[in-house]
């Protein structure tokens, strides 16, 4: 990589001739003293009437003065425009045009492009200069490339930002066409935005650029040049791709291949390094074989760009498969119907329909199985028979029901009734397999010697029998025989499906040779003889997304499939129709393109230079209003006094600030909970509360059980860690043991959300204290609870379901959780608790819903009055959290007697 | 102005002077009550008569040299000897709330911390002592150091001594405070208390502010309460002038001092208060008496 060094302009340099006045504001400063500040003295006294030892009059402290000077400079630096790194400015006053090649090598180096286009229009802008903008390769559906001008920077700058690199080649020869149209008064000077490569001829356009005005070529560096993700060889059956360079980029340059799968997930991923560097780098995906089959595209990992995308045909992905069963529609039987023990081996690697065959043929599959069906209606074999021709792989399974059957649909005629090898008729021993011959599908499958076959269906020994056969056993018989009918093709296995003829259905080999089998369906039909259009059904866009062709993309013929090229109205992408799709890949249908050589004669050349042209004005001004904002912070303090009277204001100051970061990072105090928030939650305790949304009476929520928390941490071994304010509609309550929830008057409705998350918690082992403070209220008849903010309460749990209430009883585990109280003293005489009459099991004896009216919370922040009060109360406190925490531990009875004995003390 | 922790403090400042204490109880039996012989038997320590052992009196008192001489048990008397009154004042001004930065206290903070801790020390040496406004309230028990220490908050605000207060003629006063005031104004008030009592000390607590005028630049001085401002446009060229004014009624106070023979000690707030005190029982070792 080539480093400029970082340039410096001015672009107002005049301007700059300011600064000779800076000296004047120096003395300006100078005289302009501070103002005085007040400090108050007790020895003031002593003050008055003192002669100085000089008469300097009093100024400004130098470093201040510095301090403005450096601002006063920034902004007169700033106002003359200084400019980083300026690029090669195009002198001139006629038109720029600004040509991009957009071909598809252009997405691996659109950064560059796109930045140097920006630098570009702000250039022509500042020297008032006309825009034209053209492109090199086609516009989707056309044959033209974009060109558009004479515009100003500001259209120019929203157009180019529109301009796109295409999927497809570039067509110089149309450009070259669009730039004489361009050139209609005086010369334009032109900039070409090149990839790098040589797509195409494009010696004509420079020709013609450079008649119609000055040129300059831009270019990438070398090692940013593009890359092109190229298939094997025809023919292997690896999976992998090779990624062509060119020879420029030189050794060392590490590039990295991705297989995808169909979800998009990366299956594989390898890294190599190039060594030679005329030799293209060869990647292998060495998977297995289900893996493999999933591989949808291999990418070149960090190019961006339809060049660094391979899409694969569907080799052997998930095929529909069809099994006919016959006619019963109930539940599949296991271990006794064929279709239990083919599904069971197809499942991993196909979507599997049952049924008859009349409606497994509205799926669309691409194989059918036929297990041990000797007949069926006339119109479904009709049916089946011309979806066979049309390309479909049919796979039958012999059986007892096909041994007296007509030979439809066979590969070879069958002969009627089967051969039995095992049985009390029979002297021969039951069959086993003979390793499959060089001309199977089933060639680099182990045929195991265990696997036996006792009954099978015999074929007629008539000629060529041998070719057609796959799989046969020792002595010859053909055990699997298959032949192509018109496009389609027919398999037969002569035993069964099920382990009754042979056991062959129990091995391994069974799910190999059946996985094998089905990828061989649509085989046929991908013959080049293939006839009809194939359409687009997804095309790539030129940063190489996939996406739904838009109306441009044009089907292509399937007999002129093989020979098509990526253009303007065949994107590269997946072509075909339901159930057979294939690729239109870049890297298999266009060869590396060369280098872009040495420009011709009397042609400027540049490389895109990765530093960007950087405005400073407004960072420098922000730095001169950061000194203004300093500078004034510092009179401030001035003002206050350095000395002692500082004090004065940094409380006040400090409050502030507290307020501000307060607002800043405290919106709102029941913020919803983040992750970590939960994690923090999870790992210690936190007593919690409903906020109200009442300033005050938060606080005091919140300072009373700080005081509580404080307490609890001194003598008992709960430590809470925090106060938390949970918004039960928002946040997960899990967390929290307990949950303090003061209610007041006006409190609104609960959501159903909320109410959900709240029925949820309570019956999940969490205790809420609602706390209506409102003692002194006279209860009402009908339920002895008092006050106002009762009905509050009774408004907001109406869709709570909670147990019946009542009033604690005097000996209820609160009472000695962990204080021995008596009764329940507090504050206010009047108070009153309620609990739950019986606990549900399960909750160790803790009442989901504790109804207090004493103000708590108030109570233990002190609010009370006097100590005594306090203390009852955060005893009353102490004790509650306990009871959340420890359940009826202390109601054992184990423990009767020494409490008898405490209280007899 | 609330001082927070103020007798815990000045505990600590006396607990954290294990050799002070030391220093302390020695000088409080030799010199503190060794001085005032009430010509009784009674707690002392110098001999005052044998006298013949009676029940209740405890086992060690008994003198055994001078019991073995005859049948009779003796019990060795000593003479009691009284303990000396030490009353305290505080100064209350407003000039007293001033501190010229966040870490230095104020200064009356410091004086009550250094009266506090004088007091503790006093008592411990078996001194009696109590505010000097009300010179009844002496004692030398933890609740007596506590009215004192209200008493010294909970005064009305005052620079000087007041003239007329009536205290004890043996007596010894222990005045704390800037005394800043006009020298004319502190030597009518001292005069006034060296009519009752002929001991008294002076602890002068400053800011060190108040000593250098460390200031700089255009400020407006102004005394914490009322009175005329100053405004000096640059302090430092007026700080060697007010240093030397500063120097001048220093020394017109201890020439005060000096006539009435009371010792004036000097104490800047940034210092800690132990250090003072420390230098205290320095200079007034046992041989040559707190007291003039």
């Amino acid at each position: 990589m080539t480093i400029f060094p970082a340039a410096l302009t001015f672009l107002n340099p005049w301007i700059l001739a300011a600064t000779a006045f800076l000296p004047a504001l120096w003395f300006l400063l100078r005289v302009t003293p501070p103002a005085p500040r007040l400090i108050k003295f007790p020895p003031a006294r002593f003050l008055a009437g003192l002669i100085p030892d000089d008469h300097e009059s009093a100024h400004t402290p130098w470093w201040i003065l510095l301090m403005r000077l450096l601002a006063a400079a920034l902004i007169i630096v700033a106002l003359a425009q200084p400019v980083m790194n300026p690029s090669e400015t195009f002198q001139g006053k006629g038109p720029l045009r600004i040509v991009i090649d957009n071909g598809w090598a252009s997405a691996q180096t659109w950064d560059l492009q796109s930045a140097e286009m920006e630098t570009l229009v702000k250039q022509a802008g500042r020297q008032k200069r006309e825009v034209y903008i053209l492109t090199t390769a086609p516009e989707p559906g056309k044959d033209a490339p974009f060109e558009t001008g004479p515009l100003p920077q500001g259209r120019a700058e929203s157009i180019l930002n529109g301009i796109k690199p295409q999927p497809w080649p570039a067509s110089y020869e149309a450009a070259a066409k669009s730039a004489k149209k361009q050139n209609e008064s005086a010369a334009i000077d032109s900039v070409f935005l090149s990839h790098g490569l040589k797509d195409g001829k494009p010696d004509d356009l420079f020709q013609t650029l450079q008649n119609q005005g000055e040129l300059l070529i831009v270019r990438p560096e070398s090692r940013r040049l593009p890359v092109l993700l190229r298939p094997l060889k025809k023919g292997d059956a690896q999976t992998g791709a090779i990624i062509k360079f060119p020879p420029e980029a030189g050794t060392g340059l590490p590039l990295t291949a991705q297989a995808i799968g169909a979800d998009g997930r990366i299956i594989e991923s390898k890294t190599e390094t190039v060594k030679d560097a005329t030799r293209p780098l060869e990647f292998i995906f060495d998977l297995p074989p289900l893996l493999r089959s999933n591989i949808r595209q291999i990418r070149v990992s960090g190019q961006r760009g339809a060049g660094g995308v391979l899409l694969l045909d569907d080799p052997g992905g998930r095929k529909t498969v069809g099994i006919v069963t016959s006619g019963s529609q109930g539940e599949e039987k296991p271990l006794i119907e064929n279709s239990y023990y083919l599904r069971r081996a197809l499942e991993p690697y196909a979507d599997i329909h049952t049924g008859p065959i009349s409606d497994i043929l509205k799926q669309k599959p691409s194989v059918v199985i036929l297990p041990d069906i000797g007949a069926m209606p006339s119109d479904d074999l009709q049916a089946l028979d011309s979806w066979v021709s049309a390309g479909g792989l049919l796979l039958r399974f012999a059986g007892p029901n096909m041994t007296q059957a007509d030979n439809f649909l066979t590969p070879v005629p069958l002969l009627k009734g089967g051969r039995a090898m095992d049985g009390g008729l029979t002297w021969e021993k039951p069959a086993k397999l003979k390793p499959f011959n060089e001309k199977s599908p089933y060639y680099d499958l182990n045929a195991d010697e265990s696997i036996t076959v006792s009954r099978q269906l015999l074929a007629e020994p008539v000629p060529g029998i041998e070719e057609k056969t796959w799989a046969s056993l020792e002595d010859g018989t053909p055990l699997i025989t298959a032949a192509e009918k018109d496009r389609g093709m027919l398999v037969m296995v002569h035993t069964t499906a099920t382990p009754i003829w042979s056991d062959l259905a129990l091995s391994g080999l069974f799910i190999k040779l059946l996985q094998r089998t089905v990828t061989l369906a649509g085989r046929s039909a991908t013959m080049d003889s293939a006839i009809g259009v194939l359409q687009p059904q997804l095309v790539m866009d030129g940063f190489g997304s996939l996406s739904h062709p838009g109306g441009s993309a044009q089907p292509i013929n399937a007999l002129d499939f093989q020979t098509a090229v990526p253009s303007s109205i065949h994107p590269p992408g997946l072509y075909g129709r339901a159930g057979y799709q294939r690729s239109l890949n870049l890297g298999d249908r266009v060869a590396f393109p060369d280098t872009l050589g040495n420009a011709p004669s009397g042609v400027r050349e540049n490389v895109y230079n990765d530093t960007r042209e950087t405005e400073l004005k407004p960072y420098i001004l922000g730095a001169a209003a950061a000194l203004f904002i300093l500078d004034w912070l510092i009179m401030i303090a001035l003002q206050a006094g350095l000395y002692g009277g500082i004090r004065w204001i940094r409380r006040p100051v400090a409050a502030a600030i507290l307020t501000c970061a307060l607002f800043l990072f405290h919106p709102n105090p029941a913020a919803a909970e983040t992750v970590d928030d939960s994690i923090r939650y999870a790992g210690e305790l936190h007593l919690a509360y409903v906020p109200s949304g009442v300033a005050f009476l938060d606080q005091t929520t919140r300072a009373g059980l700080e005081t509580l928390s404080e307490i609890l941490a001194q003598r008992t071994s709960v430590e809470p860690a925090g106060i938390v304010a949970v918004d039960p509609a928002q946040d997960d309550l899990s967390f929290f043991p307990l949950i303090y929830w003061p209610v007041y008057n006006d409190a609104s409705d609960l959501s159903p959300q909320a109410l959900r998350n709240l029925q949820y918690y309570l019956d999940h082992g969490g205790t809420i204290l609602f706390d209506t403070r409102d003692k002194n209220t006279a209860p009402s008849p009908e339920t002895g609870i008092s006050g106002d903010n009762t009905a509050a309460l009774r408004r907001m749990t109406a869709g709570l379901d909670v147990p019946p209430l009542i009033p604690i009883p005097e000996n209820h585990v609160i009472s000695k959780s962990f204080y021995l109280l008596h009764g329940f003293p507090d504050i206010h005489d009047s108070g009153s608790i309620w609990v739950e009459e019986n606990s549900v099991s399960g909750r160790d004896g803790v009442s989901s819903v504790i109804v207090a009216n004493n103000d708590w919370a108030s109570a233990w922040a002190g609010g009370g009055g006097s100590n005594y009060s306090q203390e009852m109360a955060l005893r009353f406190g102490v004790n509650l959290v306990m009871y959340a925490l420890t359940g009826n531990y202390k109601a054992d009875q184990v423990h009767l007697p020494h409490i008898l004995e405490r209280l007899g003390q | 102005m609330i001082f927070p922790f103020l007798r815990s403090r000045a505990h600590e400042e006396a607990a954290a002077l294990p050799d002070l204490i030391a220093h302390a109880e020695k000088a409080a039996k030799s010199v503190l009550t060794g001085d005032h012989r009430q010509r009784k038997p009674g707690s002392g320590e110098k001999f005052w008569q044998f006298r013949e052992y009676m029940p209740g009196d405890r086992p060690q008192d008994i003198d055994w040299r001078q019991s073995a001489r005859g049948d009779r048990i003796f019990v060795r008397q000593k003479e009691w000897q009284t303990a000396q009154t030490s009353l305290f004042w505080c100064a209350s001004g407003p000039g007293m709330s001033y501190s010229s930065r966040t870490n230095i206290p104020p200064k009356r903070e410091t004086a009550l911390v250094l009266a506090l801790s004088l007091s503790i020390l006093m008592n411990r040496g078996g001194e009696v002592t109590g505010p000097l406004q009300a010179s009844a309230q002496t004692g030398r028990t933890d609740l007596s150091l506590q009215k004192m220490g209200y008493a010294l908050i909970e005064t009305k605000p005052a620079d000087l001594p007041s003239a007329d207060i009536k205290i004890r003629r043996d007596a010894n006063a222990v005045l704390c405070g800037d005394f800043l005031e006009r020298p004319e104004l502190i030597e009518r008030s001292f005069t006034a208390i060296a009519s009752q009592t002929e001991n008294g000390i002076v602890f002068q607590v400053l800011d060190p502010a108040e000593l250098t005028l460390p200031f700089s630049g255009n400020v407006i001085f102004a005394p914490p309460e009322h009175g005329d401002r100053h405004h000096i446009i640059s302090v430092e060229s007026v700080r060697s002038a007010y240093r030397k004014k500063i120097e001048d009624h220093l020394q017109s106070l201890r020439d005060i001092c000096r006539k009435l023979q009371w010792p004036l000690i000097l104490h800047t707030t940034d210092r800690p208060v132990r250090e003072t005190l420390a230098a205290v029982w320095r200079e007034f070792k046992p041989e040559g008496g707190l007291v003039a």
